[in-house]
């Protein structure tokens, strides 16, 4: 393998042709390849958002039957989770930014890191096969009774995701060694990057939860071919039991989902005020502090499946004390603006956005922690409009702002500013558009899944539905602004948002090998004085 | 290895050493590299620990659900060959153990043979499994509905969900054990080839853990599953 | 690379590559023989069932200690790997004990598996109805109290396919209409079919005991013309191999686990309580 590219090469044209890339080890390469899969995942799924909200739109039957939209909202819920936002920034982001911010050549297993892609693809390939064998109508949860009875393609699904799983778990695995072992001389870890920390935390919960939801597909699989009883009462088995071993994963997942989010914001924020982040120290331990508690919490989805007074009650406690670390976070994002030099680039709008957004699916989020007023709210749009903030408006958005921040970096070019930012209003008022409702709806009593609309909520359902189109035009806006740029777009220096992790120091776009020449850290990560006097 | 060599004292076959071993561009030395992947190889173990769990905690949980049920059914088990096999997995272990100290030093002979054992062993617990399973086939101690033991159901209606969790278990263990048996005869065959020595036997070291942690899992199914008071 | 170079590493990555001697291994299998020798022991002397069961799982883990720190070398590794192993403990023991809080904090009432339950499985579904394929008030009954719980939501309350959940893309059968007899012309057809269920909308009953089917079948058969008789080889299609016993000589056929359903009601309205 060779050492040294050529000088005036970068990752992306050097080494040349199709299978250089098919049989690449180059984590830069396998994360552009997880870039470009996930957002082919989230244009699917945000098809099938769309045909959930334009049901939505009509009382009564609209353009298709119930057994129909029990399909289209099962698919976009498992491509939106399996192959979108559990994905979309720790292999897609951090496979290309975490071996260069760790002042590494590449991750500790290359290989492995392959592998991890095709097993990712080979996964989705399964799952959305489904769609030729009477599809998946169960929800993207998979509860037992129904998922063990019902005609629909279930037992391929959940081997899907079984095999999904299992990029997730060895990308955990890959990072966390690359973390322990790879670090540049002098990156202790009181030295690195937030979202460094963001990533290790997500790869630990990743590495211990994944394994168990694997497990417990494979015994629902069992189930429905062999009749043997896990989750079957009449054969002495119990359906919560399902729920209880599916949220001990799903849980911590929506963490893998939030923590490298957070990890990004932690990263813009500091960038575009131009001042270090006001507490480093909370800040790593808050991440670790959400990872810990996320663990112990899970049964605040099962608060009316029949789980015991006594379980509602210490799960419902220890979950109240999740906002206790992600508030710190919050906090210290804003203390880090305040006095601070403001530039309002589009990533720093997503950024912003992300903590407003954040905020409102935090605190509807403790509302449905406390288990009395979860009786009135599970199972209502009221839900759906929580997860959608954290995910959509919390998980999504700071991946744009993320996507926009290292553009430059993984692309060589620069994209439009001023696109940026009409892209930026259009998906944030989108957002809001079609989110806001449905808390009001919800707390109206509008049940999730249901096919039909009630009378009573169809100027809510419209309105959410015109801001789902809103959110999907502009988005539409964002592709065609950054497709523009990497073909047209003007050439990026190698640090134009004057970042100080050790990913800038290599050129835009980097060289194979990342940096030419070996980087030493001689300053903090947001040590912007001395960047200055270097 | 020819007849007469395992007369001599062993430690004179140590001190192989394999031709020059790099290691990737990205680590700083070749022990760089072998301590970075043992690490990879422990978090591996982490996961396969907690890919277990599931079925652990299913079976706790029935096991107190069902007090008499469960144990009445696993009355039904053979506690000495549980035993047999707790002790032949244990055997393999030492053996594996005596493998990577035998890579470790080099000693080529002393390699193959250990891992040669720990293979007849890996086999004989296999060989072990196929007797309890058979025997289960035909007295009808199957999982869920594919149970047809009457007299068994009558004095433990919950028999066929703690078959399916025995069935579950064990399979999936002896899933483990077979992989296993498949590794560890590319290892073997590796060995004999030369390609191990005290400069290079990575492979040995991280096949090593994955057997030790098969026979962790062991270690709890045994009392778990066959030994009832 | 020569032996000697490793050993310029050895002080940055830990005991790297520690070798564990003959005598160390030798020792560490016997302690482990000898520990499985005192586990099979203890559970031979009965020290109530709850210390029997922690004791065998403090000796597993001793052995589960020992294999790991010896044999797998963690003794002598590095500290990030015995955290990484380590940490398993803590997170599984999360894992079984919240859902314990759950499972075992539920009515105490509910303990499935009691004796009542187990006595009332071994009677068979409900009353206890013999020679339960020919059409007798007492299945008939019975059969109506299935249907009023199971099947009236789709078929409606008087069998004319126009129950509340009957909004479906292909409707539930009326039982009135002569063409929905066209197929079914007997109660062993409509046993099988509550086994099989029809695809896609009617589900299968297969969890509903022999008597109950019947007593579903007959009630059924009842809102629609005369069924035609059954004979020897239909009756044998569903397990009723000898007319001349009660229960049809079924008592070869797998018992079907179930909670009956006054039972289940008994306790259902219980834990509203």
């Amino acid at each position: 393998m060779e050492h040294s590219s050529p000088v005036g090469t970068n990752y992306l044209n050097y080494p040349k042709g199709i299978w250089s890339w098919i049989y690449t080890l180059d984590h830069k390469r396998i994360g552009i390849m997880y870039l470009v899969s996930t957002l082919f995942y989230f244009l699917m799924g945000g098809i099938f958002a769309t045909l959930i909200r334009i049901e939505h739109m009509t009382v009564g039957p609209g353009i298709m039957d119930a057994n129909t939209y029990n399909r289209v909202f099962t698919y976009h819920g498992t491509i939106m989770v399996f192959m979108v936002i559990i994905p979309m920034i720790p292999a897609a982001i951090g496979n290309f930014v975490l071996p260069m911010m760790l002042g590494a050549k590449d991750v500790a297993f290359p290989r492995l890191n392959l592998l991890s892609y095709y097993i990712f693809v080979a996964g989705s390939f399964l799952g959305l096969a489904t769609l030729f064998f009477k599809g998946v109508d169960t929800g993207w949860t998979f509860y037992a009774p129904y998922s063990t009875r019902t005609g629909s393609a279930a037992a391929m699904m959940v081997m899907a995701a079984f095999v999904m799983g299992f990029s997730s778990i060895l990308t955990g695995l890959n990072f966390m060694a690359t973390v322990h072992k790879l670090r540049a001389p002098g990156q202790g870890w009181g030295e690195l990057p937030l979202f460094i920390w963001a990533i290790y935390a997500t790869s630990i919960i990743q590495v211990l939860a994944t394994p168990v939801l694997a497990l417990t597909l494979v015994m629902l699989a069992v189930e429905r071919i062999f009749q043997v009883g896990f989750f079957d009462a009449s054969l002495g088995g119990d359906p919560v039991l399902f729920q209880h071993f599916f949220w001990f994963y799903s849980h911590p997942a929506v963490y893998i989902m939030v923590l490298p989010a957070m990890g990004i914001i932690s990263e813009v924020v500091p960038v575009f005020s131009r001042k270090p982040i006001f507490g480093y120290k909370p800040m790593a331990l808050a991440t670790f502090g959400i990872a810990f508690v996320s663990f112990a919490v899970w049964g605040h989805h099962m608060f009316t499946s029949g789980q015991s007074d006594f379980a509602n009650k210490v799960f419902s406690l220890i979950t109240v004390f999740v906002a206790v670390p992600t508030g710190v976070k919050v906090f210290t994002w804003v203390a880090t603006m305040y006095r601070g030099s403001i530039r309002l680039k589009t990533p720093f709008w997503y950024a912003l956005a992300f903590m407003f957004v954040f905020v409102i699916g935090g605190m509807t989020g403790m509302v449905l922690a406390a288990v009395g007023a979860d009786i009135h709210f599970h199972d209502t749009y009221y839900v759906v409009a929580h997860f959608h903030y954290v995910m959509v408006g919390g998980t999504l958005m700071a991946f744009t702002a993320g996507l926009h921040y290292w553009f430059p970096k993984f692309f060589g070019r620069m994209y439009n500013e001023k696109a940026g930012f009409f892209g930026f209003l259009a998906v944030f008022v989108g957002f809001n558009l079609t989110f806001f409702p449905q808390f009001i709806m919800g707390q109206l009593g509008a049940p999730r899944r249901y096919y039909n609309n009630h009378p009573d909520f169809h100027e809510l359902n419209l309105l959410s539905s015109y801001g789902s189109f809103l959110i999907g035009l502009g988005f539409v806006w964002v592709a065609i602004y950054l497709v523009y740029a990497l073909v047209k777009g003007p050439k990026a220096s190698d640090n134009p948002w004057g970042s100080a992790t050790l990913e800038w120091e290599s050129t835009s776009p980097p060289a194979m090998e990342n940096f030419r020449h070996d980087p030493k850290v001689t300053h903090g990560p947001y040590d912007y004085v001395a960047l200055e006097r270097k | 290895m020819a007849a007469h060599e395992t007369q001599v004292d062993s430690s004179e076959l140590d001190g192989y050493v394999v031709p020059a071993q790099h290691h990737a561009h990205h680590f700083r030395s070749a022990d760089h590299q072998f301590a970075t992947a043992k690490q990879g190889m422990w978090i591996f173990v982490l996961q396969e620990v907690l890919f277990f769990s599931p079925l652990f905690v299913a079976y706790l949980i029935f096991k107190f659900m069902y007090f008499e049920s469960f144990h009445a059914a696993a009355k039904e088990l053979d506690w000495v060959l549980g035993a047999v096999n707790t002790v032949i997995l244990l055997i393999s272990s030492f053996t594996m153990a005596r493998a990577v100290t035998a890579a470790q030093r080099g000693n080529r002979a002393a390699l193959s043979e250990n891992l040669f054992w720990t293979i007849l062993c890996a086999f004989g617990f296999l060989i072990v499994k196929y007797l309890e399973y058979s025997h289960k086939f035909h007295v009808g101690t199957l999982p869920g509905s594919f149970f047809h033991n009457d007299e068994l159901l009558a004095i433990a209606p919950q028999a066929p969900l703690f078959f399916t969790l025995y069935f579950c278990m064990t399979g999936l263990h002896g899933l483990h054990v077979a992989i296993g048996i498949g590794i560890l005869i590319w290892l073997w065959i590796r060995s004999k080839r030369g390609d191990f020595g005290v400069n290079y036997y990575t492979p040995v070291e991280m096949t090593g853990l994955y057997w030790h942690l098969v026979d962790l899992v062991w270690i709890y199914l045994f009392p778990l599953l066959y030994l009832v008071s | 690379m020569s032996h000697h170079d490793n050993h310029k590493d050895d002080h940055e990555f830990g005991d790297l590559h520690h070798t564990l001697s003959k005598s160390t291994t030798r020792s560490t299998l016997v302690a482990l023989l000898i520990l499985t020798i005192v586990t099979v022991i203890a559970s031979r002397i009965d020290l109530g069932s709850s210390w029997n069961f922690m004791l065998a799982m403090a000796i597993a883990s001793v052995k589960a200690l020992v294999v790991t720190m010896y044999f797998m070398g963690l003794k002598f590794d590095h500290i990030e790997n015995r955290a990484i192993f380590y940490s398993s403990v803590l997170f599984i023991l999360t894992f079984i004990i919240l859902t314990a809080t759950d499972i075992f904090t539920r009515h105490s009432d509910w303990q499935v598996g009691t004796r009542d339950v187990f006595l009332a499985q071994k009677s068979g579904s409900g009353p206890n109805i013999k020679r339960p394929w020919e059409a007798s008030p007492e299945i008939l009954a019975h059969g109506k109290k299935l249907y009023d719980i199971n099947c009236a939501v789709c078929h409606g309350a008087e069998g004319k396919g126009d129950g509340p959940g009957s909004g479906l893309p292909i409707k539930p059968r009326n039982f009135h209409d002569a063409v929905a007899w066209k197929n079914i012309r007997r109660g062993s057809d409509l046993n099988t079919m509550l086994l099989k269920g029809i695809a896609p909308y009617m589900p299968a009953y297969a969890q509903l005991g022999s008597t109950d089917r019947w007593g579903l079948s007959h009630y059924v058969l009842s809102f629609g013309p005369a069924p035609v008789v059954e004979d020897g080889k239909s009756l044998a299609a569903v397990g009723i191999v000898d007319t001349t016993k009660d229960d049809g000589g079924a008592g070869g056929a797998p018992k079907q686990r179930q909670i009956p359903i006054d039972f289940a009601v008994k306790r259902y309205i219980q834990s509203a309580k």
